[in-house]
């Protein structure tokens, strides 16, 4: 919440290039302030700590997602107003890849499902949802991106929304509307010591110990998430630095120009719109082993696009530090304000009768509250936290 | 310029149209009442792709709250259909014993109508002063990103005012008419007629507005250039005014059909509409209402034709025939059935 306000009121300062590193260490900061305060104040440090890993974890997902339209919107102004479609596919591919039917039933007393699972490493599940989310971005790139950018934010939107209707309508997929439950995690059973006897996990005949207290695993797994926001940065890094970034930015701020320097702006356009959705069905994988549960709620176009333009927009187009940083800051909005929900009176007495506060009126003016954060950062401050920095080409970093 | 005189692809189209409308017509089991259905949602979607057309031209970006207005309006409609229909009755007792007590029905959801689309006029008025105004000026995307905002503020607004559940107009569904047309016979009720009729009426009437009226010239005139409009003297904040009146009164109405005609309403439902509306739009061709008007008869038909028929494809896809037939027109003709030479920002 803190880091929340921190970071708003910085968007109304007007900021140089050192202040930067102080919104940055400034969030953080906060965060090691609010641990410390919770550890004197007797807050269970277990829900403490379980609360910090998973609101970690969602940031850190969501920093992915946010990296991948900041390729897409940021570096080349494609302007896909579908990533819950691409964060969607990827999270249902990545769940039927590595789904083990045996494990679909426990705990839930459900029978009967339907669909096909293949049981394989978390791995292949994650490249399965990139590969999946590339060549749905294929399919709306190939139709819409010789045309004005508005044909792709229609295609977008459009492509999530036949999504969320052929995994709500195809049980013999995706079982429907139920969702998918029980997903595995990666490594879980291999270092996760549990009550229940298991069977060991061998691998090149190497007997994993299984040394992590279930509670902890989450622990594991932001590392995991970390690595591929590590990944996907330094890899959009280097990129926007090279040729290929450069001609990007040339192709978002004049068309004509790009192309008269012979610039294949259709080409440029597809790989831009392929590598952000490749990202995002990353995005979608990771989420779907976190909550270990997918259902058509996935393609929610408010948590799951709206919010990612928001992030994006707070923390400065163009940037991927911004990216991420957008990302953690409208997160803890976004985690914060759900706690409002606590401490707001359940109902509302009213002339006009009851009016149920906690599920009628809460959450649809949360995302009002945000819409109006947006809009107002779009009318006084488009830059948003962090500008788009300055890029030149590493060469020539070099020799400076 | 090149004239596009003989245009093999747009001609193509027709065919096809042509071709599908025969085919679904009299090779389809119970073809002649699908048609009808079709025609029925065709001109629902007419009404909500006049408007939406009509803002893409003129204010030049893609307005995604519009599918949202439009539920406002249905909503507010709601209200008043309830208050005249449950609640006056109670206040005045004669109202509630006459025996024309359908006729009363119609005359409150007209009133109702009336009334819902003047919610929407005032909000899309409003919308338009607060934020897009200032934002003329602006990138066409940034429009696109603060439409997509108002249209979630919208929606939520809806849900905070009316709630997440189902609602519906107190408009009782009568025992259809069955209509022979030789080919078979078609069941249609009261709603369905009035539907129609009033749709084509309202379209008719927008099309006399465009060709004869002072404003609608104008109008005319902006959405071809708008600078060469200001140029010539037309005050053209005013015409923007118009055009998202006229747009959101319109999609309001289309609203209350859509209740009357599916039996509910919920604060999604304009979010599903959204599509078919886009699409009915880029299959006409961005800017021609006449072409937003054909676009919605062919996405309505072929919706409801080709999902409808086959028992095992679920319902639901309809808007899955919209996408599909938008996409594929993006491919081969993406300036659409009867819009203009394609332009790129």
């Amino acid at each position: 919440m803190l880091s929340a306000l921190v970071g708003l009121a910085l968007l109304l300062t007007q900021k140089t290039r050192s202040k930067r590193a102080i919104v940055f260490w400034g969030t953080l900061g906060v965060w090691v302030v609010l641990l410390l305060i919770g550890e004197w104040g007797g807050v269970p440090s277990d829900l403490m700590y379980s609360f910090l890993t998973s609101f970690l974890i969602g940031a850190g997902i969501y920093s992915v997602l946010t990296l991948g339209l900041n390729v897409q919107w940021g570096y080349t102004g494609l302007f896909n107003i579908g990533v819950a479609g691409f964060f969607g596919v990827g999270a249902y591919v990545s769940t039927i890849l590595v789904q083990d039917p045996a494990k679909m039933s426990l705990g839930s007393g459900l029978e009967g499902f339907q669909a096909h699972y293949f049981n394989l490493p978390f791995l292949v599940g994650l490249l399965g949802a990139m590969g999946v989310a590339g060549l749905t971005a294929i399919v709306v790139g190939f139709a819409t991106l010789r045309l004005r950018t508005d044909y792709l934010a229609i295609a977008t939107i459009g492509i999530s929304e036949i999504l969320r209707l052929i995994v709500s309508n195809e049980p013999q997929l995706t079982e429907g509307t139920r969702g998918i439950p029980n997903i595995p995690q990666p490594f879980h059973q291999c270092i996760v010591h549990d009550i229940r006897p298991k069977a060991p996990c061998e691998l090149f005949g190497w007997q994993f110990p299984q040394f992590l207290d279930p509670a902890y695993y989450n622990w594991f797994y932001l590392l995991v998430v970390l690595a591929v926001i590590f990944v996907a940065f330094l890899s959009l890094e280097r990129i926007s630095r090279s040729p290929w970034g450069r001609a990007l930015r040339a192709i978002r701020e004049d068309e004509d120009a790009a192309q008269s320097l012979g610039k294949n702006n259709f080409r440029f356009k597809m790989q831009s719109l392929i590598v952000g959705a490749v990202i995002m069905g990353a995005a979608g994988s990771l989420w779907a082993h976190f909550v270990k549960f997918v259902s058509p709620e996935i393609f929610d176009p408010v948590s799951r696009t709206f919010l990612i333009w928001v992030m994006l927009i707070v923390g400065g187009t163009g940037n991927n530090r911004g990216a991420i940083l957008g990302a953690f800051v409208m997160w803890g909005v976004w985690v914060s304000t759900s706690f409002l929900n606590n401490v707001l009176p359940p109902t509302l007495n009213t002339p006009l009768g009851n009016i149920d506060v906690a599920a009628q009126l809460f959450g649809p003016l949360r995302v009002m509250a945000i819409v109006v954060i947006l809009e107002l950062i779009l009318l006084y401050r488009p830059r948003g936290l962090l500008g788009e920095e300055k890029t030149t080409s590493t060469m020539h970093e070099s020799k400076a | 310029m090149k004239h596009q005189q003989s245009d093999p692809v747009k001609w193509i189209i027709w065919g096809l149209i042509v071709v599908g409308l025969i085919w679904s017509l009299f090779f389809v089991k119970n073809g002649p009442q699908f048609v009808a259905n079709g025609v029925r949602l065709g001109s629902i979607l007419m009404l909500g792709a006049i408007g939406l057309s009509l803002t893409y031209k003129i204010l030049n970006f893609a307005n995604f709250a519009h599918g949202d207005i439009l539920i406002f309006g249905a909503y507010g409609a709601f209200s008043l259909d309830w208050l005249f229909v449950d609640v006056l009755p109670r206040l005045i007792p004669t109202l509630g014993e006459a025996d024309h007590a359908a006729l009363l029905r119609w005359i409150a959801l007209g009133l109702a109508t009336v009334g819902g689309a003047a919610f929407a006029v005032v909000l899309s008025l409003l919308i338009d002063k607060v934020l897009y105004r200032r934002m003329r000026r602006s990138a066409a995307v940034v429009l696109v990103i603060a439409s997509f905002g108002m249209a979630l503020f919208v929606r939520n607004l809806v849900q905070a005012v009316w709630g997440v559940g189902n609602r519906s107009f107190a408009m009782r569904i009568r025992p259809p008419m069955l209509l022979d047309v030789g080919i078979g016979t078609i069941k249609l009720t009261t709603i369905h007629l009035v539907t129609i009729a009033v749709s084509l009426t309202l379209v008719v009437l927008m099309h006399l507005f465009l060709k004869y009226t002072k404003t609608g010239k104008a109008m005319r005139a902006m959405s071809d250039n708008s600078d060469l409009a200001r140029v010539s003297g037309i005050n053209t904040e005013h015409m923007i005014r118009w055009t998202w009146a006229i747009g959101s009164a319109l999609s309001a109405v289309a609203g209350v059909f859509i209740g009357i005609n599916f039996g509910i309403i919920t604060p999604n439902t304009g979010n599903l509409v959204l599509l078919p509306l886009f699409s009915a739009v880029i299959l006409g061709g961005i800017g021609s209402p006449y072409g937003a008007m054909l676009g919605a008869l062919v996405i309505g038909i072929a919706q409801t034709v080709l999902v409808a028929p086959v028992t095992s494809i679920s319902s639901q896809y309809k808007p899955g025939v919209a996408f599909l037939l938008m996409i594929i027109m993006l491919l081969v003709r993406p300036q659409g059935l009867l819009g203009e030479e394609e332009r790129r920002g």
